[in-house]
C-alpha cells in the first residue's frame, strides 16, 4: 500500500472541499467532488478512487456532505485494499458503508473471512 | 486452778491408708454380677434395687470403679453373644421378630443396669473418660449383634428384600420394619452406614431399571403419571418405617432415574410428549410435567425452552400463512385465542409461573414483529369492535375486549404504525357515525394514553373535541337562518381541524348548483364566528342521502359519497354522460372517479348507472346513462364506500413511507436531547441510548440513525471528534 499521505496533502485535501463548492451551498455538487478526487488522488495513489466514483455515479447522484469528503480521506488512509480492517460499527458515514457493501457484492474486493 | 492454755480439737486422719478388703471388693463385684445375669434371664423381680445400687456405689467409692466397670463389659458381652446367637439360629421371617425381641429385652435390661450403676456413671465415668453405660450397652449390642458377621449382612438382605417385595406390590409387616429401623437409628451411624447408604443403591438400580422398562412402553403422561406415584409410594413409606432424614435422598434418586435421566426422551415423545400436550390443553399431564420436573435440575428449563420453540414457529407459521391473513379481523382474533389458551395453561397447569409467563410474552413479541401488517391488522380488529363487534355487550366485557387488545398492541414494536392506522380508521369511524358506543371509543383512548402518555393520544382527542363542536356550530348555524332555508337541502357539517385528522389534501370538487347555496350560507356563517381561519371542503369525504325516482315512478333514497352525488346529480339535467364529460363537469381526481362510476355502475342491486359497455372496468370511453330499470327491494340504497379495509398494496407503501418519515424528525430530536446532556459520545452509545429513548414506539434503524447523525453534522448541531473520528461533539 502506498505510503500515509502527509499532513499537508490532508490540509490541501479539506480545503479542496471549500473552495470547490457553491458559495452558500453545504455540500459540493457530484460532478465537481468527482473531478476533484480524480486530481487529488493522482498525487496521493488511492486505487479505489475509480470504484468509489463509479459508485457514486450508480448509486448516489447527489451532491456530497462535507463529512463525507473527510471522512473519506481517512477511510483511504486507514483501510487496506482487502477492507480486512474495516469495521462495521467504526462510526463511517453511511455512503462509505454502501460503497464497502457494493463492492463486496460485486466482487470487486474478496473481504477475507474471519 | 491455773487457766490452762487450750488445745484446739484436733481430728487427725490415719496415718496409714485404709484399704478396702480385696476380697470385700471381689465379693461385691460377684453380687453385681450375679444381678446382670437374673436381669438377662427375666429374674430381675427378685432383685433388690436398693442393695445393688449400694454395691455399685461401694466400689466406686472405694476406688473400685475400673473393676465394676469392666465387670460389666465383660458380662454383657457374654450375654449378647448368646443372644447373637439365638438370633442367627431363627430361620426364614422369624429372623427379624427375633431380632426386635431381643432389642426389646436388652433394652430394659439396660435400663435396669444403668440405673444400678448411676452413681458409676456420673463419677467415675466422666472422670476416666469411658462411655456412659446407656451408651456402652447400644455400642456393645452393636458390636456383638449387628457387626456380627453371620447377622450383618443377613439383616440387611432381609431389609432390602422386604422393601423390594412391597414396591413389587406385596404387603409386608410395617411395624417390624419400622422397629428394626428405629433400632438402627438408636445406634447412631449405623442406621446410615449399614443400611442407608445402601438402601439407595439398591433403590437407584431399581427404578434405573423400571424407569427403562417403562419409557419403552409408557406414552408420556402415562410415565409421568406412575413416575408420580412412585414418588408417593416411596414418601409414605420414609413416614411409615424409615428415618424422616432418607426422605429427601430417596426422592432424590427416584427423581434423578426417573425424570431426570429420561427427561429429554419424555418432552420430545411422538405423539404424546409437551407439544402434543399444549395443542390438546391436557392440563392435568402439564401440570403433572410441572410438578414433577420442577424437582430436577433444569427441568423447568426445558419445559420452558419446548414451549418456547413451539409457540415461536407456530407463532412465525399463523403470521405468514397467506390464508389467515386474507382477514385481518380473524387473523387478530386467531392472536387472541392463541394468547387465552396460553395463559390458561400457565395459570392452570404452571402455577403461574412468572417464567413461563415471561417465555409466553417474549414469543409473543417475536412473531407478531414479524409481520409488519400486525399494528394495521390490530386497528382493524379494534375498528371492527367498535363499529358492531361490540354491539349490545356489557360494558364490562368490553373494557375486557379492549385490554385484550392493549395486550397485543404492547408487543408491537411499531406503536407509531399503529398510530397512523388507528387514527385514519377513527376518522372513519367518527365521520361516517359508525360508533358503537362513545363510552367505548373513549376508554380505548384512555388505555392508549395509560400506555404511551399524553402525546400519543393528543390528536385523537382533537378528533373527538372537533365532533362534538361541529354539533354545537351546526345547531348555531340553523338558529341563525330561522326560515331562510325552507325546501332546499339540509347540510350537516363538520369541522375538523388540520393536523388532528389523517386528512389527504385534495382540491374540492365542483359541488353541483343545488347545494353549493347552503353551503355558502354555511361558510359565511362559520368565518363570521371565528374570524382568521380558512375552511376548505373536503369533497372526498363527505356523505350525501339523494332521493331519486325511477321508472315505475319508484322512490328510493340513496346514500352515496360526496363524489358520487356530484356525478348523478349531473343526470339531473342529461340523461347520457361521457366519462370525459363528467371528469370535467365534476374535477374528481381520475382514480377516485373510476371507483366512484364502479360502484355506480357495476354493482349488482347498486347500479343506478347503466354503463356503455356493460364491462366490469371503467374505461375513458365509456358512456353512462340513468338507469330507469333500476330497482331494489330496499327502499334505502346504500352505495358509498364507507367501512375501513386493509390497504392495498400501495397505500401500504405510502403509509409507511409516511411513518418513515414521521420519525426523522423523532430521532433527530432524540439524539439532540442525549448529546446535549452527554456532550461527547461515541457512536455506538448514540445508537444504543436513541435506541432505548424511542422503543416505546418503534424500533429505529441504526442506518437511519446514523443518516441523521449525518445531516446533523452537516447542519452543524454536532462535529467529529478531531482525535478520535469515533467519537461525536454537540455544537452549542
Amino acid at each position: 500500500m502506498a505510503s500515509v499521505p502527509s499532513e499537508k496533502f490532508r490540509e490541501i485535501y479539506n480545503f479542496a472541499f471549500v473552495w470547490a463548492k457553491e458559495k452558500g451551498q453545504k455540500s459540493l455538487a457530484l460532478e465537481t467532488a468527482i473531478g476533484m478526487w480524480q486530481l487529488l488522488f493522482a498525487e496521493w495513489h488511492w486505487s479505489l478512487v475509480d470504484h468509489w466514483c463509479q459508485f457514486l455515479q450508480l448509486k448516489h447522484n447527489k451532491a456530497i456532505s462535507r463529512d463525507t469528503w473527510s471522512q473519506l480521506l481517512e477511510f483511504a488512509k486507514t483501510i487496506d485494499l482487502q477492507l480486512s480492517n474495516y469495521d462495521e460499527e467504526g462510526a463511517w458515514p453511511y455512503l462509505i458503508d454502501e460503497f464497502v457493501e457494493y463492492l463486496t457484492e460485486n466482487g470487486i474486493v474478496q473481504r477475507p473471512r474471519n | 486452778m491455773s487457766a490452762q492454755k487450750r488445745r484446739t480439737f484436733k481430728i487427725e486422719a490415719f496415718k496409714h491408708r485404709v484399704e478396702i478388703d480385696p476380697k470385700y471388693a471381689e465379693r461385691t463385684w460377684k453380687v453385681l454380677e450375679h444381678a446382670i445375669h437374673e436381669i438377662y434371664n427375666h429374674n430381675a423381680s427378685g432383685l433388690s434395687f436398693e442393695e445393688l445400687y449400694r454395691n455399685a456405689y461401694n466400689m466406686v467409692l472405694h476406688k473400685y470403679g475400673e473393676k465394676l466397670y469392666s465387670g460389666l463389659v465383660t458380662t454383657m458381652t457374654g450375654h449378647l453373644k448368646e443372644i447373637a446367637k439365638s438370633i442367627e439360629d431363627a430361620q426364614g421371617s422369624l429372623f427379624l421378630e427375633e431380632l426386635d425381641r431381643k432389642w426389646g429385652e436388652h433394652n430394659k435390661a439396660l435400663q435396669m443396669i444403668r440405673d444400678i450403676m448411676m452413681y458409676m456413671d456420673r463419677t467415675f465415668v466422666p472422670s476416666s473418660g469411658r462411655t456412659p453405660v446407656h451408651d456402652l450397652g447400644l455400642n456393645l449390642w452393636r458390636d456383638n449383634i449387628i457387626h456380627s458377621s453371620k447377622i450383618q449382612s443377613r439383616l440387611l438382605d432381609t431389609l432390602l428384600d422386604l422393601i423390594h417385595r412391597e414396591r413389587k406390590g406385596e404387603v409386608i409387616n410395617r411395624g417390624l420394619m419400622r422397629n428394626i429401623t428405629k433400632m438402627l437409628m438408636d445406634l447412631g451411624p449405623v442406621y446410615q452406614e449399614d443400611f442407608e447408604k445402601p438402601f439407595l443403591e439398591v433403590s437407584a438400580s431399581f427404578y434405573s431399571g423400571e424407569s427403562q422398562q417403562l419409557i419403552e412402553c409408557c406414552d408420556c403422561g402415562e410415565y409421568l403419571r406412575k413416575a408420580e406415584k412412585r414418588l408417593s409410594e416411596e414418601t409414605e413409606r420414609v413416614s411409615h418405617y424409615l428415618d424422616s432424614g432418607s426422605e429427601v435422598k430417596i426422592t432424590s434418586v427416584v427423581e434423578g432415574e426417573m425424570i431426570a435421566n429420561h427427561m429429554q426422551r419424555l418432552v420430545h415423545m411422538e405423539n404424546s410428549g409437551l407439544v402434543n400436550m399444549l395443542v390438546d390443553d391436557k392440563y392435568e399431564d402439564l401440570a403433572r410435567m410441572y410438578n414433577l420436573f420442577r424437582r430436577v435440575t433444569d427441568g423447568l428449563l426445558m419445559i420452558r425452552d419446548v414451549m418456547t420453540l413451539h409457540l415461536r414457529e407456530t407463532g412465525r407459521q399463523l403470521v405468514s400463512d397467506p390464508e389467515k391473513l386474507k382477514d385481518p379481523v380473524d387473523f387478530v382474533q386467531h392472536l387472541l385465542d392463541e394468547k387465552d389458551k396460553y395463559d390458561l395453561i400457565i395459570s392452570k397447569s404452571f402455577n403461574n409461573d412468572k417464567t413461563f409467563q415471561n417465555a409466553l410474552n417474549s414469543s409473543f413479541e417475536y412473531f407478531i414483529n414479524l409481520n409488519n401488517r400486525s399494528p394495521e391488522f390490530i386497528s382493524l380488529y379494534v375498528d371492527d369492535k367498535l363499529r358492531k363487534g361490540l354491539k349490545g355487550v356489557s360494558e364490562e366485557d368490553v373494557e375486557v375486549v379492549l385490554d385484550k387488545v392493549m395486550m397485543l398492541f404492547r408487543y408491537l414494536q411499531e406503536k407509531d404504525v399503529f398510530e397512523k392506522y388507528y387514527k385514519q380508521h377513527l376518522a372513519k369511524r367518527l365521520l361516517s357515525g359508525k360508533t358503537v358506543s362513545d363510552d367505548a371509543e373513549r376508554s380505548m383512548i384512555v388505555k392508549l394514553k395509560t400506555e404511551c402518555g399524553y402525546q400519543f393520544t393528543s390528536k385523537l382527542e382533537g378528533m373527538f373535541t372537533d365532533m362534538k363542536t361541529s354539533v354545537d356550530t351546526l345547531q348555531g348555524f340553523y338558529a341563525s337562518q330561522h326560515a331562510e332555508i325552507g325546501d332546499g337541502p339540509t347540510l350537516a357539517v363538520q369541522v375538523l381541524t388540520t393536523g388532528s385528522w389523517p386528512t389527504q389534501p385534495s382540491a374540492p370538487c365542483n359541488l353541483p348548483t343545488e347545494i353549493i347555496g347552503i353551503c355558502e350560507k354555511f361558510r359565511t356563517y362559520y368565518l363570521g364566528t371565528h374570524t382568521g381561519r380558512r375552511l376548505t371542503w373536503q369533497t372526498n369525504m363527505g356523505t350525501a342521502d339523494i332521493k331519486a325516482t325511477f321508472g315505475k315512478a319508484q322512490k328510493h333514497e340513496l346514500n352515496v359519497s360526496t363524489y358520487q352525488m356530484c356525478i348523478l346529480m349531473l343526470f339531473n339535467s342529461v340523461d347520457r354522460l361521457s366519462y370525459k364529460e363528467i371528469e370535467q363537469a365534476t374535477e374528481i381526481p381520475a382514480s377516485d372517479l373510476k371507483r366512484c362510476l364502479q360502484s355506480l355502475a357495476c354493482v349488482k342491486g347498486k347500479n343506478v348507472l347503466r354503463k356503455e359497455p356493460m364491462s366490469k372496468d371503467i374505461a375513458e370511453d365509456d358512456a353512462f346513462y340513468f338507469n330507469d330499470k333500476f330497482t331494489s327491494k330496499f327502499i334505502k340504497v346504500k352505495i358509498g364506500t364507507v367501512a375501513a379495509q386493509k390497504e392495498s398494496e400501495p397505500e401500504k407503501q405510502e403509509t409507511r413511507q409516511r411513518v418513515e418519515e414521521d420519525r426523522k424528525p423523532q430521532i433527530e430530536a432524540a439524539i439532540v436531547r442525549i448529546m446535549k446532556s452527554r456532550r461527547v459520545l461515541d457512536h455506538n452509545t448514540i445508537v444504543t441510548e436513541v435506541t432505548s429513548q424511542l422503543q416505546s414506539r418503534f424500533l429505529p434503524n441504526p442506518v437511519v440513525i446514523k443518516k441523521r447523525i449525518e445531516s446533523l453534522i452537516e447542519r452543524e448541531f454536532l462535529e467529529r471528534d478531531k482525535a478520535d473520528r469515533k467519537l461525536y461533539r454537540y455544537l452549542a
